[in-house]
């Protein structure tokens, strides 16, 4: 009888900790989830740090605000309420912007440049080799520079990210 | 608006960047795009430098005025009519330079009353040519 006890307890526990791994994955994939979407979004100090990091202009948090309340920052989300699974600085309330129209009004109003201009020479790189190119093309694109390119024997190429490329030395201003 | 476009080709690239450069500090700004099917890079502005005279090849065309500059062009609105960029071999602008300094002293209906009279003698040089040759 000793047995039978043992048998029904063992279950009991396997089944309480499958739910338990139930629930974490869930967790796990809710996380990554969220963490993914994040990427879509900046706080107001991460984006007064790109636009110093990007171009060494200095925006301030009241100007943050002031765009804010213009609406040229689009729809404004609180971290904590979107992002619960991530952790983040407990107690304060954060705005979140969306990344694509934060980007396209700094763009727009030069507080952010391409690192690379029509004519520029770059150099493309793929994982396997490094082509010399000129640049067609910059747009900016849902939070990205994009760069269409053309190499040498004319092969236009599209959509390249801006980090696939490098300044030529001889165009060092870049 | 005034306009400068080139020939999409490895060299031109290198002509249209110095053309970029030299109007970069450009008060009046400037756009600066290849055309949709690749094939033309064009610069427009309200105003644009050419840095360089030797850059204005066969392969760059210019709508606007040209006034030269002491190395290259200012390319300024053109009030009517269009400027064409011609390229004239030494023995063109030799020929055009010889029928300038004999213009240069006439008026205008001086020289087209010229051009009428010689017009007309040529016609009946060639008419009478034409004459004889018939009649034999």
């Amino acid at each position: 009888m000793d047995l039978e006890v043992r048998i029904e307890n063992l279950k009991q526990e396997i089944k309480e900790k499958q739910n338990l791994l139930a629930e974490l994955e869930e967790k796990l994939t809710e996380y990554k989830n969220q963490q993914e979407r994040r990427k879509q979004y900046m706080s107001s100090k991460e984006i007064i740090d790109y636009v110093e990091n990007r171009s060494g202009k200095l925006i301030n948090m009241s100007t943050i605000k002031r765009w804010t309340d213009e609406g040229y920052l689009g729809e404004v989300i609180d971290e904590r309420e979107h992002f619960w699974a991530l952790k983040t600085k407990q107690g304060k309330k954060r705005n979140l912007y969306r990344k694509s129209t934060v980007l396209s009004f700094l763009y727009n109003r030069g507080y952010i440049a391409p690192y690379y201009n029509v004519l520029d020479e770059v150099l493309y790189s793929t994982e396997n080799a490094s082509f010399s190119a000129v640049v067609i093309d910059v747009r900016m694109e849902n939070g990205q520079f994009l760069y269409k390119i053309q190499l040498q024997d004319y092969t236009i190429i599209d959509n390249i990210d801006e980090k696939q490329l490098k300044g030529a030395e001889n165009d060092g201003e870049y | 608006m005034v306009s400068i476009e080139i020939k999409n080709t490895n060299e031109n690239i290198l002509i249209a960047r110095k053309i970029r450069d030299a109007n970069k500090g450009s008060v009046d700004g400037f756009n600066l795009k290849f055309t949709e099917d690749n094939r033309t890079i064009v610069i427009e502005g309200e105003k644009l430098t050419i840095p360089d005279k030797a850059l204005l090849t066969s392969e760059v065309k210019v709508n606007g005025i040209l006034k030269p500059l002491a190395n290259g062009f200012e390319i300024l609105n053109e009030e009517k009519g269009k400027t064409v960029n011609l390229h004239l071999d030494a023995e063109l602008v030799k020929e055009i330079n010889v029928i300038r300094s004999y213009v240069k002293s006439k008026t205008q209906h001086d020289v087209l009353l010229e051009l009428f009279k010689k017009g007309l003698e040529q016609f009946k040089k060639e008419n009478d040519t034409h004459q004889k040759r018939s009649d034999r």
